[in-house]
């Protein structure tokens, strides 16, 4: 079992063959609409290996969600049953709101429902919860009075009014930010974990049907740190192989990832794996996902690697196939900002996973092609501006075509950005047939024979540049004693509010910055080494 | 992250109730400066009420300072609203029994409330959660005890952080364990919080029993695995406040793992109420800070031995009591069950079962 929110080359598969199966009338649409109009290519077109085709994206189509909201993450899923792909998203809100976006399938999106809440909701997910056949949200509310609560779905796709199904009476934990559900106990309904920032911890909330829930159990993590672990988001998935669903969480101020097997319905002790040593420093571990990138058959984790000094990385936490994941592989990421959000997902149908990097100072989309699976090789091709911290990042197929689009959004800019997925699909069963044949004989008879020819803006990625870290962002926030990539991490997952224009100003990062940085840490080292005040 | 930090500042060395004897202070309800008379009295302070004062002594005081028709009057809305403007993180006493979840900061039991808050500012800013009940339970009520350390100084200023393993972003030094080690030492709040990392011999699995005594209240856990991880907690235990030494008995894992010792309970690390009482060099107190601050004393000592691997009772020897022990416990170990280094340890191997081969090491060493 895995996470309703992967894409894993089986769950592309099963999408291709439902997409086949619905016919491929609205696939050829699609295809049609695009040969129809001009299309506007954005990437950059050097393929590393000559029969593998660039990513390429069309011009991204934004949707701006209102004021004062903060969205966080989102979660995509055809809420009004109109076959087009809509959205539920978490945000930090001072007028405390939750939103649902209905989709037009052609990456725009509009307001459906505004929910509303009680504190910032930094994370939702879909399930029956309460099981009438009917997809509900479920969330959690941050701040001094933290509850998990369930928008039980109605008919229509509406959303009723926010059920508080766990309090502090039932031990929520303090300041909850990430969730997960899954059916835990093997007892047939969705159960919920949620993780607490300030509590270094995870709640397990068992239901118990009718919106029930009891707490079964309190996981704890990052005790042995002098600093905070502020654990973050949470993954669900069989990673040992035993047929029940695990959990994988990052730890933003600890730098992190903890595994949390499923022995039977109930949780074993969190084992925790720190990010590699990274030239001269530690990353910060912004996120955490399952996928099984060696297509070996059980689920690695991969995460970004905030890193201050060089450009930023991926990390690829192999499993040894019983659920541990001693072996650690570094992968190049987005070639400019500070890399936050991730996301793996086959974009061209070769049967590899592709990435996709959401990076912040500057907001940036990325795109990057894998070219070695084993070696955990990517080629950047896409390199796309965006907003100032693109907290979260995703694909899925919006249109219809049997390709994964990219949805991201920006935390600060409070804005959703699609780009519609126009690479060639590859593959003999890829795609619905029709758009990946025409895209390809487009572009051989037109884009690529003349790449003059290709609208592109992207910016060049040859050399990294990324905006002045504010004096805000290095400061020891997780108290561990040095001032970091994790704080950077922590600071960045922190945000709530836009950033100032001087914070969005992009320059290069010239050599005697990086010595600078180095100093200074260098100098928080030996200071931290003695003060304890 | 700003909950903490507020409450750090408003508890820590340099806060509000940055003062020498707190405990004392609480016991009347002093605050930094006189009180007025009316100070405190029934009332909510942040409602009207026709009587003049209110029921929280620091904001009452504040607020009667800002505007003194509020102690001398009554509690208008011009109180109310120097309140709400002054008096944030100011909870104490406020509704609800302090051993009892309940939604709002504060508990009623103002001496309960003030040491709460003090270890831990969530209880002062947001809701008193099952944490905070559970600390008011175990340590309101319990006096405060001071012991008599024995042993090798550890040599860590408490405003150092030199043996806390790879746990502050550093490699700094641990304590290296061997058999019949005797130590003692000091622990201070901050951040990083302070810990001592004991480094246990990995070459091979023995049993080990630790006694430990500390003025704080006191966590210890067993921590395995090298600095890049996988690192696990195998067990962690919270002690109730000076009730004397306790004991802990457990077979090491081989590689690396450590004894970590440090203040706070078996749910929650404590990182607040504990100034370090000793200068540093680097950091010299300006002429009007006030003196550092402790709730508990700071001062903690151990002993560790080594025993046999199958003396499963711990009493020196190997016989009759430790095979009935490891018949009692015969069969496959629940992972997720919690392992308590109080009880006996019967799986001599570690395999997770207790079987022939651990009877069999037994049998080995009778």
């Amino acid at each position: 079992m895995q996470s309703p929110h992967d894409v894993h080359p089986h769950r592309i598969q099963a999408m291709k063959r439902t997409c086949s199966r619905s016919g491929t009338f609205a696939c050829r649409g699609s295809s049609l609409r695009i040969l129809g109009s001009l299309l506007v290519m954005v990437g950059v077109a050097t393929a590393a290996i000559a029969d593998e085709e660039p990513l390429v994206f069309n011009a991204p189509v934004m949707t701006v969600l209102p004021e004062p909201f903060f969205p966080t993450m989102f979660r995509v899923r055809d809420i009004d049953g109109d076959g087009k792909q809509d959205l539920a998203i978490a945000g930090r809100d001072p007028d405390d709101r939750l939103l649902t976006y209905k989709g037009n399938g052609l990456g725009g999106f509009t307001p459906l429902q505004t929910l509303s809440a009680e504190g910032f909701t930094d994370w939702l997910e879909f399930g029956d919860m309460d099981g009438d056949g009917l997809v509900d949200i479920v969330s959690a509310w941050r701040g001094d009075l933290p509850r998990v609560v369930v928008y039980r779905g109605l008919a229509g796709g509406q959303f009723a009014a926010p059920v508080v199904v766990a309090g502090i009476e039932l031990g929520v934990g303090r300041d909850p930010e990430g969730i997960a559900i899954g059916d835990f106990d093997s007892d047939g309904d969705i159960d919920v974990v949620v993780s607490s920032y300030i509590g270094q911890s995870f709640e397990y909330f068992a239901n118990n049907g009718g919106l029930s829930f009891e707490r079964v159990q309190r996981v704890r993590c990052a005790q042995y740190l002098g600093g905070y672990g502020f654990p973050r988001m949470i993954e669900t998935g069989d990673i040992d192989g035993d047929g029940d669903l695990d959990l994988v969480a990052n730890q933003l101020g600890g730098g992190r990832i903890a595994v949390i097997r499923n022995e039977s319905g109930r949780f074993t002790r969190a084992v925790e794996y720190r990010g590699p040593q990274i030239g001269n420093e530690r990353p910060g571990i912004s996120a955490a996902h399952l996928a099984d990138i060696d297509g070996d058959g059980d689920l690695d984790i991969y995460a970004p690697a905030l890193v201050l000094e060089t450009t930023q990385r991926i990390v690829w936490f192999r499993n040894d196939g019983t659920g541990r994941f001693n072996e650690r592989i570094i992968g190049d990421g987005p070639s400019s900002g500070y890399v936050f959000s991730v996301k793996l997902a086959d974009l061209d149908s070769d049967g590899d996973l592709d990435m996709i990097c959401g990076s912040a100072l500057p907001g940036l989309l990325s795109a990057h092609r894998c070219v070695s699976v084993g070696d955990f090789l990517f080629e950047q091709d896409g390199y796309y501006p965006f907003g100032s911290l693109v907290r979260h990042c995703d694909a899925f197929d919006y249109d219809g075509d049997c390709d994964l689009d990219l949805i991201t959004i920006d935390g600060p800019g409070r804005t959703i950005l699609t780009r519609r997925n126009i690479t060639p699909q590859q593959g003999s069963g890829s795609g619905c047939g029709g758009l990946a044949a025409a895209n390809r004989a487009t572009r051989e008879h037109s884009t690529r024979s003349q790449p003059a020819e290709q609208v592109t803006n992207s910016t060049p990625a040859a050399s990294w540049s990324r905006s002045p870290l504010p004096s805000a962002a290095q400061h020891d926030w997780n108290e561990d004693g040095v001032v970091d990539a994790s704080d950077v991490a922590v600071w960045l997952g922190s945000l709530s509010r836009p950033l100032s224009e001087n914070m969005l100003k992009v320059t290069p990062a010239p050599a005697a910055e990086v010595d600078a940085k180095r100093e200074q840490k260098q100098s928080t080292r030996t200071n931290a080494q003695g003060a304890a005040r | 992250m700003k909950l903490l930090r507020c409450a750090h500042g408003l508890f820590g060395a340099h806060g509000l109730f940055g003062a020498h004897g707190l405990l004392s202070a609480l016991a009347v309800g002093a605050i930094a400066h006189a009180a007025p008379a009316q100070c405190p009295v029934p009332g909510d302070c942040r409602e009207v009420h026709a009587t003049p004062g209110c029921e929280q002594p620091e904001c009452c005081t504040l607020v009667c300072d800002f505007d003194p028709s509020c102690c001398s009057i009554e509690w208008s809305e011009i109180c109310v609203k120097a309140a709400l403007e002054l008096c944030e993180g100011i909870s104490c006493p406020s509704a609800g029994a302090c051993d009892v979840i309940h939604p709002n900061a504060g508990c009623a039991d103002f001496d309960c409330c003030e040491l709460i808050t003090t270890l831990d500012g969530w209880c002062t800013y947001a809701a008193w959660d099952e944490l905070c009940a559970l600390e008011a339970e175990m340590l309101c009520g319990v006096a405060p005890c001071v012991i008599n350390t024995v042993g090798v100084d550890e040599s860590e200023p408490c405003y150092k952080r030199l043996n806390d393993g790879w746990g502050v972003g550093l490699v700094a030094a641990r304590i290296p364990f061997s058999c019949e080690l005797g130590m003692k030492g000091k622990i201070a709040d901050g951040g990083p919080r302070d810990l001592e990392w004991f480094e246990l011999d990995g070459s091979t699995r023995r049993r080990v029993r630790f006694t430990f005594e500390a003025e704080f209240p006191i966590e210890l856990q067993y921590m395995l695995g090298p600095e890049d991880g996988p690192n696990e907690v195998k067990w962690l235990v919270g002690e109730p406040l000076c009730e004397g030494p306790r004991t802990v008995q457990f077979l090491t894992e081989p590689g690396t793992s450590t004894l970590i010792l440090g203040t706070g309970n078996r749910e929650r690390a404590y990182r607040e109420g504990l100034d370090c009482d000793e200068i540093n060099p680097d950091f010299p107190p300006e002429p009007d800070d006030p003196p550092p601050f402790a709730v508990y004393g700071l001062r903690w000592q151990m002993t560790a031995e080594c025993l046999a691997l199958a003396d499963i009772d711990g009493d020196g020897a190997v016989g009759a009591a430790d095979l009935s022990l490891l018949l009692a416990a015969w069969g496959e170990l629940d992972p997720s069950e919690e392992f308590d280094p109080r009880q006996p340890d019967a799986d001599l191997d570690g395999d997770g079962a207790v079987g022939a081969s651990d009877l069999s090491l037994l049998l080995a060493s009778w």
